[in-house]
């Protein structure tokens, strides 16, 4: 009897160590994706639904928006892509920069023509992010694009693109994004 | 030998406790394996739902009270604009983007059980070609095209749908010209019991 219970104890510590590792190494869904695909200016990667393509950044402590100048006490990051919806159609709901302190910024939303629209398969779209971070906070930052939101999504795959930005000052002058365009591909 | 063992607690009793024991993990871990599979096949179908009818043509189909029915596919580089729009564009047609063509979806609904309340008649209307691919309605060139006034198959906001009497359903979509010969329509039923994906093909 003592030989089955300490058998059994033994198989309930077992259960629960494996309990306990299965714990340890899954992911914390609440903080998708788990994974990045680290690129640079001019790479494109590829997750789900995406292609993406960083071509170009820019820098400015001004912009046009519909024919008027804004002024930003901090910095425009200006980012130029090139994007594919591969299966799905694709909104670009989950786009962000982060700096090297992890702070993160949406796009700013008066530019909101000259974001990549809701792009379909087949076609590709050209478009402009624009966001605002404090003086300084331009430097070593990244450009993060995740998968469409769905219902499970713990587990997908970002990318992350390392933008270049040195801290240099600020273009100067006013810079004035275009309006997206789609085109077919195939 | 056989006394000792069978009756007093010796090692054939020894024997069958441990046989129980690796049954009942045998059992823990099989029962463990049949619940991951369930849950797993269950979080698949919800992300990937499979086709429950195909429907060829104008071919109907009535599910919890309401009928269905593909009576419209039409496509084109350039399809009719509304009339109320003509004005407004300068032109008679909206055209698709170079390379792609617009492909008109109509669907017509009819509520066939007066107990089946018309506001809880939800689809949602996409188009599939055979690689899986998948296109959303076309909101930017979608509601310039002249067809039914309403998308949803509650009906139009100021016309409740009536018991008996169909009414049109209708989505325009821009694909890529090489797959409008590809595509089937796919309509995603809920707000009834159960929800149901329908593949419509128009040939």
């Amino acid at each position: 009897m003592t030989t089955d219970r300490t058998r059994g104890l033994r198989l309930l510590a077992g259960a629960l160590g494996l309990v306990a590792l299965m714990t340890l190494v899954a992911p914390d869904l609440d903080v998708p994706p788990r994974q990045w695909v680290d690129l640079t200016v001019g790479e494109q990667g590829t997750i789900r639904d995406i292609a993406v393509t960083v071509t170009s950044v820019e820098t400015s402590a001004s912009l046009t928006v519909r024919d008027t100048e804004l002024t930003s006490t901090g910095v425009f990051v200006v980012v130029d892509v090139v994007a594919d919806a591969l299966v799905d159609p694709v909104s670009f709901q989950r786009v962000q920069l982060e700096t090297r302190d992890a702070d993160r910024y949406e796009p700013r939303s008066e530019w909101i023509s000259a974001q990549p629209p809701l792009t379909q398969p087949g076609f590709t779209s050209r478009g402009t992010w624009i966001f605002e971070v404090p003086y300084g906070g331009a430097r070593g930052a990244h450009l993060l694009v995740e998968s469409e939101p769905r219902e499970f999504d713990g587990y997908d795959r970002g990318l992350r693109v390392d933008l270049g930005l040195d801290g240099s000052p600020p273009k100067p002058g006013a810079l004035e994004p275009r309006d997206a365009s789609t085109w077919v591909t195939r | 030998m056989t006394t000792r063992s069978g009756s007093l607690g010796g090692p054939t009793a020894a024997s069958n406790r441990r046989v129980t024991w690796w049954i009942l993990c045998l059992a823990a871990v099989v029962f463990a394996a049949a619940v991951g599979t369930w849950q797993a096949q269950a979080i698949l179908r919800f992300r990937q739902p499979t086709v429950d009818h195909t429907l060829v043509g104008e071919e109907r189909i009535v599910l919890e009270g309401v009928a269905y029915r593909l009576t419209g596919f039409h496509h084109g580089a350039d399809l009719p604009i509304r009339s109320d729009m003509r004005d407004i564009r300068d032109s008679d047609v909206v055209s698709a983007l170079a390379g792609a063509e617009l492909v008109q979806v109509v669907l017509t609904v009819e509520l066939v059980d007066v107990a089946r309340p018309s506001d809880t008649v939800f689809c949602d209307i996409t188009v599939e070609d055979s690689a899986g691919r998948s296109w959303r309605s076309d909101s930017t060139v979608g509601y310039e095209v002249a067809g039914p006034g309403t998308s949803s198959c509650t009906g139009a906001y100021e016309k409740e749908p009536k018991v008996g009497v169909p009414f049109q359903v209708g989505t325009v979509f821009q694909v890529p010209a090489d797959v409008v010969d590809d595509v089937t329509v796919r309509v995603r039923l809920s707000g009834g019991q159960g929800r149901y994906l329908l593949e419509l093909r128009p040939r």
